[in-house]
């Protein structure tokens, strides 16, 4: 089952910062799915393959080569950048 | 004449006959958003462009050359694809004031043909919801009544074109999120087979699932926009050059009915929990479709009954890796709170990222740690396989299968987006065609009743002709009814 330290865990692991107050309110609903999803176990999978894609194979692979016509400009690519310099995205006060 | 009142085809052929201009499309339908505000089916509304571009196509138009298939029709996205200029939000603080200097192909698709980009509609957070109140922007209202969830996560969109905001609408559906919000407020909504849209430039949720859809207020239109999309695109590498093909011959205007079509009708009593009005309008629908010559036989599926749970452990695993990307550096909402880039990471994503979001990347981090990761991922897509198998031989046998696109009608705004036991029992009927990368669509059962029921034809991949036969079958081939 599910527990606070998974949650702290999962939470560390996803680089999302949760306060107390905020477990509190995920522990629930978070054991309420594991313990809707549960029912997979009953299934039964025995010598069943995985399915990652239903389009099996994949229909084509392009070559790998870069598209001239779908390339941003340096511009265009700092466009939504809260702070930049020299043609960079920036940082303020970052000494890491 | 009130020209918002019309079909899309309508408006297209008025377009060209003159009798309309596009300026005038456009004018009208905006009237209609500023007046019907209050619902909130738009996050942004590209008034000055598309004014632009409508003048554009009415001298196009006057000089003689030729135009396209969408010649005038005003179109909403919704807010999760890609609008070169055009602030596009996925219904996040996260990307409130994101502007994409990109277009999703789909986007260039319309506007090949001459379409007009209207607006941007509301959504559930990231699309992950199925009631449209998760949104940064607010809920939208369902037009049918005003107390009722709209459904979700495309509700913007299925209420835009319900309300005549906009005879035409884009959503994505990952699970249901086009049909079950076209059932809620009795439009048309159609999910095409994976990989006959393009999904360069709409914003990833569940990645092996998202699927562009349509949504209009009869079949006709529907088609219409869903012909126009299905084409290979060298951007997606899981788009299908198939896809060119299925709708090609097809006619709309024909009469079409159920004679010599085989229909498996999912066995419903005693097997799922439905709405009372749900259960009586579907067994009507039943017998309609036996009426109009349709060879109507019982089926069961035993794997639906794990394909709620299979949905959300495979959603949630690719919804934690999809949104990885939005960590406040290159793009999007950056916390103010930082001394490490880390820090930055951490906070950004806290301050930004909605509760649902939140809980359901935390939960798909769970069921991918090394220690879960066989007995939930790795499960879960053998049910998967099991699923689409089932779905797979019934279609072998049958020419589409019929189910209720929802078992319940839309419930009242504020009461149950957080009750996960409602949440899963909703999605039941749609989710499984997502796992199985087949198309379906929702039509409804009668457009003008006070609660809302879809009834929904599945077919196999690259099948959309017969969901549109149905489809239009179902409405009785009467292309003019709204």
């Amino acid at each position: 089952m599910i527990s606070k330290e998974d949650i702290k865990k999962v939470a560390d692991l996803s680089m999302i910062n949760l306060s107390e107050q905020d477990i509190k309110c995920m522990e629930e609903k978070l054991v309420e799915s594991i313990q809707r999803v549960e029912i997979l176990g009953q299934a039964n999978t025995d010598g069943v393959e995985p399915l990652l894609q239903v389009h099996e194979p994949i229909e084509e692979f392009r070559k790998d080569l870069v598209e001239v016509d779908y390339i941003l400009d340096r511009e265009e690519v700092l466009v939504n950048t809260k702070e930049q310099q020299y043609g960079y995205f920036k940082l303020l006060n970052i000494m890491d | 004449m009130d020209i918002t009142n019309i079909s899309a085809y309508e408006m297209h052929e008025k377009f060209l006959n003159e009798e309309v201009t596009a300026v005038e499309l456009v004018n009208a339908h905006l009237e209609n958003m500023e007046k019907l505000k209050e619902l909130n089916a738009f996050i942004t509304i590209n008034k000055e462009e598309a004014l632009e571009r409508a003048k554009i196509l009415d001298e196009k138009l006057a000089s003689g050359a030729e135009m396209g298939v969408l010649a005038g029709i005003p179109i909403s996205l919704k807010d999760n694809i890609s609008t070169k200029g055009i602030r596009t939000t996925c219904g996040s603080k996260m990307l409130e004031n994101y502007i994409p200097p990109f277009n999703a192909t789909v986007v260039e698709l319309i506007e090949a043909e001459d379409g007009i980009i209207l607006g941007k509609t509301n959504l559930d957070e990231f699309a992950i919801g199925s009631s449209t109140e998760s949104s940064y922007f607010g809920a939208t209202k369902n037009p049918v009544d005003n107390n009722l969830i709209a459904g979700g996560s495309s509700g913007g969109s299925t209420v835009a074109v319900k309300s005549r905001q906009m005879p035409l609408s884009l959503g994505t559906d990952t699970g249901g999120s086009v049909r079950q919000p076209a059932s809620y407020c009795n439009v048309v909504g159609i999910k095409p087979t994976y990989g006959a849209i393009s999904r360069f430039g709409v914003v990833s949720m569940a990645n092996t699932m998202d699927q562009v859809g349509v949504v209009g207020r009869n079949v006709r239109d529907t088609s219409l926009l869903l012909k126009t999309l299905m084409k290979k695109d060298t951007r997606d590498g899981t788009s299908y050059k198939k896809s060119e093909e299925v709708l090609k011959n097809l006619d709309v205007n024909k009469n079409y009915d159920f004679k010599g079509i085989k229909v498996g009708v999912l066995k419903t009593i005693g097997d799922y929990k439905l709405d009372e009005i749900v259960a009586r309008d579907f067994e009507k629908a039943v017998e309609m479709v036996k009426s109009l010559g349709g060879q109507v036989e019982e089926i069961s599926m035993d794997s639906l009954k794990y394909a709620p749970a299979c949905y959300h452990v495979l959603s949630t695993a690719e919804v934690s890796s999809n949104l990885a990307r939005f960590d406040g550096l290159r793009y999007g909402y950056r916390s103010e709170k930082y001394e490490t880039t880390e820090e930055l990471f951490r906070n950004s994503r806290q301050e930004a990222l909605g509760k649902e979001v939140k809980r359901r990347i935390l939960f798909g981090t769970y069921v991918l740690l090394n220690e879960n990761k066989k007995e939930y991922y790795e499960k879960a897509l053998k049910v998967r396989r099991l699923i689409a198998d089932e779905y797979s031989e019934m279609l072998s046998k049958y020419d589409v299968l019929m189910t209720p696109t929802t078992p319940t009608i839309p419930f009242e705004l504020g009461t149950n987006s957080d009750n996960t036991e409602i949440q899963y029992n909703s999605d039941i009927f749609t989710v499984g065609v997502n796992l199985a990368g087949i198309c379906a669509i929702s039509v409804p059962f009668d457009k003008e009743e006070a609660a809302p029921v879809g009834i929904q034809f599945i077919a196999n991949k690259f099948e959309e002709d017969k969901l549109i036969k149905a489809g239009l079958a179902f409405e009785g081939g009467n292309v003019d009814e709204l």
